[in-house]
C-alpha cells in the first residue's frame, strides 16, 4: 500500500492521476457517512464527489502536522453533509434490505421492523449526536479523531455518543421480538 | 443481550454500502476538466502578460486605462466633498 503522503506529494507535483488512488482508498467510508448523515442514498454519492473536488482543490492547504489525511476528508464531507441536509427535505429512510442471516421469515419481519424503529431513532436524533454516533459507530473513527472533525472536546464527544446510544436503546425498549 | 443483537446487526447493516462502479472515474472526469479550465485561465493569463510586456501600444493602454480611473475616481471625491460643504455651508 503506497503511501499518504507520498501520494499528496505526488498530486501537489502534477500528478493528478494519482489523486485516484486517494478516492479509491476512500469513496466508500465517505459515501457511507453522508448516506447515514442525510438518508438519501441518491443523492449521496453526488455529495462524495463534491466532497473529493474539494478535497482536490483544497490539497495545496493540507497540513500533515494538524491532521491526518483521513481526519482532514471527513471534516470537509461533514461540512458538505450540514450543508446539503439544509438544503434538501429530509427523506424518510427506505426499507431495510433482506437478511440473509435469518433462518425464519417470521424473524426477518420482526427484525426489520426493529432496523425500521432503529432508523427512525437515528433520524430523530440532534445533528450534533447523529454525527459523532455515525463516526463512532459506522465509520469505527476514535474519539480524538472525531473531536478534531467536529472541533470539540473528547469528553463533549463521549457525552454525544452516549446520549445517542440512550435514545436508541430507548427505541428498542418494550418490543417483543421473537429475535435469537 | 436481545437488543444488544439487533444493534450489532443493524450496525452492520448500516456499514453496508454499494459503490457506483463509476464513481472514481466520474470523481477523476470532474479533476480534470477542473484542470483543464486551470490551464485555460492560466494560458490566457500568460497571454495577456505577454501581450502587455512585448507590446508597446498595448503597455500604453494599460497605463492610459489605470490614469482614466484615477482621475475619474478624484473627480468624484472632489464633487461628493464640494457639495457636502455646500450642503453644510
Amino acid at each position: 500500500m503506497i503511501e499518504e503522503t507520498g501520494i499528496i506529494r505526488a498530486v501537489l507535483e502534477g500528478d493528478t492521476e494519482s489523486f485516484r488512488l486517494l478516492v479509491q482508498r476512500y469513496q466508500k467510508p465517505v459515501i457511507r457517512m453522508i448516506a447515514n448523515l442525510i438518508n438519501d442514498r441518491h443523492t449521496c454519492e453526488d455529495i462524495a464527489q463534491e466532497v473529493f473536488l474539494a478535497a482536490y482543490k483544497k490539497l495545496p492547504s493540507f497540513d500533515p502536522a494538524r491532521s491526518s489525511f483521513s481526519t482532514w476528508l471527513f471534516t470537509i464531507a461533514r461540512n458538505k453533509s450540514i450543508n446539503a441536509m439544509k438544503k434538501m427535505k429530509i427523506m424518510p429512510v427506505s426499507n431495510p434490505p433482506e437478511n440473509p442471516d435469518f433462518s425464519e421469515p417470521a424473524d426477518s419481519l420482526v427484525r426489520d421492523e426493529l432496523f425500521v424503529k432503529l432508523d427512525r431513532a437515528l433520524e430523530s436524533l440532534n445533528p450534533k449526536h447523529r454525527r459523532a454516533l455515525v463516526l463512532a459507530e459506522f465509520e469505527n473513527l476514535p474519539y480524538d479523531q472525531i473531536a478534531q472533525i467536529e472541533r470539540v472536546r473528547i469528553g463533549t464527544i463521549k457525552s454525544r455518543i452516549n446520549r445517542a446510544k440512550h435514545r436508541l436503546r430507548s427505541a428498542l425498549e418494550g418490543i417483543d421480538g421473537d429475535i435469537q | 443481550m436481545k437488543d444488544n443483537k439487533v444493534y450489532e446487526s443493524w450496525r452492520l447493516r448500516k456499514r453496508q454500502i454499494d459503490v457506483s462502479q463509476n464513481f472514481t472515474d466520474r470523481v477523476m472526469n470532474q479533476v480534470y476538466q477542473l484542470e483543464q479550465s486551470r490551464n485555460i485561465t492560466q494560458s490566457k493569463m500568460e497571454r495577456f502578460i505577454e501581450l502587455i510586456s512585448y507590446n508597446p501600444l498595448a503597455k500604453f493602454g494599460l497605463v492610459a486605462a489605470g490614469a482614466a480611473t484615477g482621475v475619474v475616481r478624484l473627480i468624484i471625491m472632489i464633487n461628493s466633498i464640494l457639495s457636502n460643504g455646500v450642503i453644510n455651508g
